[in-house]
């Protein structure tokens, strides 16, 4: 008893002890930030510098990285300065604005961008944007509509985004009669290849489908089929969920279904995209359709072809899922990677002309295939990849450029063209601040409909109820 | 006085040491196989490696994974980087722990509980509550991107230092008191008999930290954002989690790889369980002959 | 310094005749109080400053009283979160430390030496790795296709379907505390085990004498021996029940977060992924009284300051 006194005690002390530096500390760092701000005037001068604090790998250690901002600087006539975190960049973001660090641009995924929106961290360039003859004429206007909130733009592109489509196994289709250019696109279409998928595939734990739940844009090509999209929409002046409507309830039932007869793989409920990814690769098949990002396409067809299996063996093709009543598509495209500009931002003129240079021919491929000399040589405009051009995959923070014309000097691995083709389907869910729990709120609802734990009607309803009280919705 | 473990013992019974062996295989294999996995992995190809399930054989042996590593992820530096900073680290840890841990056994010392309270407290913290101002404090020292930055940061735990305490608990006070009595300084009693007996549990507690520093996360993702600072922790998290492949997908490190990885993150701390695996042992009959 | 030596010149109390004897004592003390001051206390000052404010990620943060903790408190999700931290930590840690005994006390059995430092290699090894890696392991483990489904069907016989473990809210807490004790027994054992190898051989040798079987040396020669080790151990896995936070971001998933979200977890994603450094900071602070309760109670409970109190 006299321990805990004297332990209370002690935490006391400590409080007031680091109450007291810590307000010692609170105004030091203040007398930090305000000097900076009106030295700012004095480095009026140097306007040559733009500090960009970024997620995307330029290269891969530090004398890539060097290259690479020395190449930015070169096209661009600016001294760029990129910093890097290794790894949680999140939260090395937040530790970075909150020390009072000054960036001229900083990465940002579609969600974050929303929250520093909302914190007032963000500078509005939405006259510069439209000032702006490459960044208004070079990118898809419908782009720009996505990361506009309430008429504003804050940031510009670091890549283009693509979209999830429904990826097959030509192989085992064939192998069961089907031609995938003529399934039927409709939910019974479907059920019928899967039944026949299994009916022709006897290994203990292959099952035709694999469909990540917990990542409700996975869900989408199936949904399509009732007309609804992904994501939380105002819907007559309320925010509501389409997965969690009765109008969805026929499609949970045909998850229900494919799942008590054994043709989607149970371990769905549990599987990250990572493990799904696993189950499609030459080397398991374990499943033969599932919804994945294009790329990845692309990336599982590459891989066998390194593995020496042609494509005779082993080819993913795409399809855009299931048809809407109105005989349209629908897919999710992914929400935007940009680098916005903070509030405190000294240079943006600078950051301006960064934006404009990723959104051109050349930016565009510094971006994918990397620096000229370092990544692949250059005859006239003959290109060649060198070694190191091809460990890196074409990827220096940008796969597929926002450059809407952009032209792949070396070209897309097998497949991700026709792939990239049913972009004309896709569209951005609306950003949420907090898309995780709404994602797993989705997912665990979803689960629990198609173990059969709950009804489908009982499962909307609780999901929609539950989506309410967590505020994604009203009521 | 009979000095040997070896001396008269009576052993357990045979179906006692059946059951024993038991529940030691049992658990030796569940923590053996998933190990094994990943070595497997890890000298597989990136297509096997990519299949699905658990691989406790290889169907094609091979080193691309290591090769992949080093050439593509470049992990050599991050690799020097840990070494360095764990084992300077630690080292001084070591030391300023054994100081602490001995300033906590005096048992006339005023404030003596206080001091332990003020120690203990410094374990509960967590680090959500202090990441803003360890970032503004590090910045204002000057410690961003610099290895003194990333020795400095987690020097010292509560941890080792109650440790060290145990240890030197176990320590006959008699023996202090009489080497007090003969006029032995402080620092003489600690050097010449606490140190001494106490190896053991200065090598438990040396490897313990070098794992807990070589493991470390928070503090150098807060510190460092120039690559040549990158340490093997942070460039293994951005492997295994993928963090550094933008949503809508590009090329991403292949599972051998990251495999490969793990395993060479794994090494030195292996090497140094060994060295301290023998030091334990034979160090506690020095220490159990002194009496 | 000085004001000890003046005072010993005078009329020396107690007090400052302790404080003078142990002067050097105090001196090795130094190194480390400066280390926590500026790297523990300063830090963590600031932060239950800014759990009292509200901070913008640019700008000052001005005072806003008790908002985020009741934000905080206002979240269903974060009492959720705190009945899940309880349980699984709590758990985690007592199964650990049956388990990291039992394995010191049977390992010690072991005369073989290449045998026993296999062992008690392999049974540490998972401590080294992290969570990224071990969380993998297991969730392959336990899939429909893995080797625990293997090993129920071969129990079972055909009939069995697999269980999807992963995804069974009533396993959730169950696999949690399990696959954490896994990873930090061995870590346990090796503490154990050092305090074992300490232990008087002499105290055996006349227990022997006796005809006391060995079973009987080693619950009442071993575990009483060990109990000072076994308090510290105890002390330092209660302190750090609260403190999970990889395990769940590796192994979870949406349909067991109701049951294993906790509140390390729910600061992330709820505070720091959203930038929310305020209500952040409030969950922070409270995890840290949470965790300053128990380990009160917890002393309390085990008498933990007798074992050093003379």
């Amino acid at each position: 008893m006299k321990k805990t006194k004297v332990l209370s005690g002690m935490l006391a002390g400590c409080m007031l002890m680091s109450a007291l530096t810590g307000c010692g500390g609170g105004s030091s760092a203040d007398s930090g930030s305000t000097p900076s701000a009106s030295g700012g005037d004095a480095a009026a001068t140097p306007t040559g510098t733009v500090r960009i604090m970024s997620n995307v790998t330029g290269g891969k250690d530090d004398a890539e990285m060097k290259l690479f901002s020395e190449a930015l600087s070169k096209a661009t006539g600016l001294t760029i300065e990129i910093e890097k975190p290794a790894s949680d960049y999140n939260k090395v973001l937040m530790q970075k604005l909150q020390g009072g660090e000054e960036y001229d641009l900083i990465y940002c995924g579609a969600n974050e961008y929303v929250q520093l929106i909302d914190q007032g961290a963000l500078l509005d360039i939405t006259d510069r944007v439209k000032n702006s003859e490459i960044l208004s004429n070079n990118i898809d206007p419908q782009e720009w509509a996505d990361i506009t909130v309430d008429g504003k733009v804050y940031a510009g592109f670091n890549k283009k985004e693509v979209h999830r489509v429904v990826q097959l196994n030509r192989q085992m289709l064939e192998a069961a009669g089907i031609d995938y250019t003529k399934i039927e696109p409709t939910l019974d279409g479907y059920y019928k290849v899967f039944k026949a998928l299994k009916e022709n595939n006897t290994t203990k734990d292959f099952y035709p489908f694999n469909c990540v739940l917990s990542e409700s844009y996975d869900l989408q090509p199936w949904f399509a089929s009732a007309g609804l999209s992904n994501g939380v929409r105002e819907v007559n002046g309320k925010k509501t969920c389409a997965y969690a409507t009765e109008e969805a309830i026929p499609v949970w039932e045909w998850f229900k279904k494919l799942y008590d007869e054994g043709l989607l793989d149970p371990s769905s409920f549990v599987d990250q995209t990572k493990d799904m990814r696993a189950k499609m690769e030459a080397s398991s098949l374990k499943t033969a359709v599932c919804v994945d990002w294009a790329a990845w396409l692309g990336l599982h067809n590459s891989n066998a072809l390194a593995g020496g299996i042609s494509q005779d063996q082993y080819e993913i093709v795409s399809l855009p899922g299931t048809q809407t009543p109105d005989g349209s598509y629908k897919l999710v495209k992914g929400s935007a990677s940009l680098f916005a500009v903070p509030a405190n931002a000294k240079n943006v003129d600078g950051a301006i002309k960064v934006l404009e240079y990723f959104a051109t021919q050349e930016g565009g491929e510094l971006l994918s295939i990397g620096m000229e000399g370092n990544d692949y040589t250059k005859e006239g405009s003959a290109y060649t990849q060198t070694e190191t051009g091809k460990a890196h995959g074409n990827d220096h923070g940008a796969p597929v450029p926002i450059f809407k014309d952009f032209v792949n000097p070396l070209g897309y691995n097998p497949g991700v063209e026709e792939a990239l083709a049913l972009g004309q389907y896709a569209s951005v869910d609306p950003s949420l601040a907090d898309e995780d729990t709404y994602k797993k709120t989705v997912g665990k609802w979803g689960i629990k409909m198609v173990k059969g734990e709950v009804s489908a009607a009982d499962g909307v309803k609780g999901l929609s109820d539950e989506l309410a009280t967590l505020g994604f919705t009203d009521k | 006085m009979k000095r040997t473990n070896r001396g008269i013992r009576n052993e357990l019974t045979a179906p006692q040491k059946t059951i024993a062996w038991l529940v030691l295989g049992l658990i030796f294999l569940t923590m053996a196989i998933p190990m094994w996995n990943v070595i497997v992995m890890s000298t597989s190809t990136a297509l096997d490696a990519a299949a699905s399930g658990m691989k406790l054989w290889w169907s094609r042996f091979s080193l691309e994974g290591y090769k992949y590593v080093f050439e593509v992820t470049k992990l050599a530096r991050p690799f020097l980087n840990s070494l360095f900073v764990s084992t300077v680290g630690t080292v001084i840890q070591v030391v300023l722990s054994a100081f602490a841990g001995y300033v906590l056994i005096q048992k006339e010392l005023p404030g003596r509980k206080i001091i332990t309270s003020f120690i203990m407290l410094t374990m509960m913290i967590p680090g959500d509550l202090t990441l803003i101002s360890v970032y503004q404090m590090n910045k204002q020292l000057h410690l961003l991107n610099s290895y003194t930055g990333l020795i400095l940061n987690g020097l010292i735990s509560g941890f080792s230092i109650l440790l060290m305490r145990n240890y030197f608990t176990s320590v006959p006070y008699s023996l202090a008191e009489s080497a007090r009595i003969d006029g032995a300084s402080e620092f003489r009693i600690f050097g010449n008999i606490y140190l001494p007996i106490s190896k053991p549990g200065l090598a438990t507690v040396f490897f313990i930290e070098f794992v807990g520093k070589w493991n470390s996360i928070m503090l150098p993702a807060t510190l460092v954002t120039e690559q040549k600072y990158y340490t093997l922790p942070l460039m293994l998290k951005a492997m295994i989690l993928q963090t550094d492949v933008s949503q809508s997908g590009a090329a991403m490190t292949p599972d051998n790889a990251i495999m490969a990885a793990i395993v060479i993150s794994t090494v030195p701390l292996l090497l140094i369980y060994v060295f301290a695996q023998r030091f334990l042992l034979s160090g506690m009959t020095l220490g159990a002959s002194k009496e | 310094m000085n004001q000890p030596k003046t005072a010993v010149r005078r009329r020396p109390g107690k007090l400052v005749r302790a404080l003078h004897k142990h002067r050097f004592i105090y001196l090795m003390l130094l190194p480390i109080a400066v280390y926590f001051i500026l790297f523990s206390y300063y830090p963590l000052g600031l932060g239950i400053v800014s759990s009292f404010q509200d901070v913008k990620l640019l700008g000052n943060a001005t005072f806003s009283g008790l908002s985020n903790y009741r934000y905080v408190f206002s979240n269903p999700q974060y009492s959720q979160a705190f009945v899940n931290t309880l349980i699984v930590g709590i758990g985690t840690f007592v199964l650990q430390f049956v388990w990291g005994l039992l394995i010191a006390l049977l390992l010690n059995e072991v005369k073989n030496k290449v045998a026993k430092s296999a062992i008690q290699s392999v049974t540490y090894i998972p401590y080294l790795l992290s969570w990224s890696v071990v969380g993998g392991l297991w969730i392959l483990l336990f899939s429909p296709s893995g080797m625990v489904n293997g090993f129920l069907e071969l129990v079972k016989g055909a009939e069995f379907s697999p269980i999807v473990f992963m995804s069974e809210a009533s396993f959730a807490r169950a696999i949690m505390i399990f696959t954490g004790a896994w990873k930090g027994a061995g870590y346990y054992a090796v503490l154990f085990l050092a305090a074992i190898v300490g232990i008087d051989p002499s105290i055996y040798e006349s227990a022997s004498i006796d005809g006391a079987s060995r079973l009987r040396q080693i619950f009442q020669i071993t575990v009483p021996n060990i109990v000072p080790t076994m308090k510290v151990v105890a002390m330092l896995g209660i302190m750090g029940v609260m403190r999970n936070f990889d395990q769940i971001f590796i192994m979870g998933n949406a349909s067991i977060y109701d049951k294993v979200r906790n509140l390390l977890y729910l600061i992330y994603t709820d505070g720091i992924t959203q930038f929310k450094i305020g209500p952040a900071t409030a969950g922070a602070t409270l995890v840290l009284v949470a965790t300053l309760i128990i380990s009160a109670v917890a002393r309390k409970l085990m008498r933990y300051d007798d074992t050093y109190e003379d």
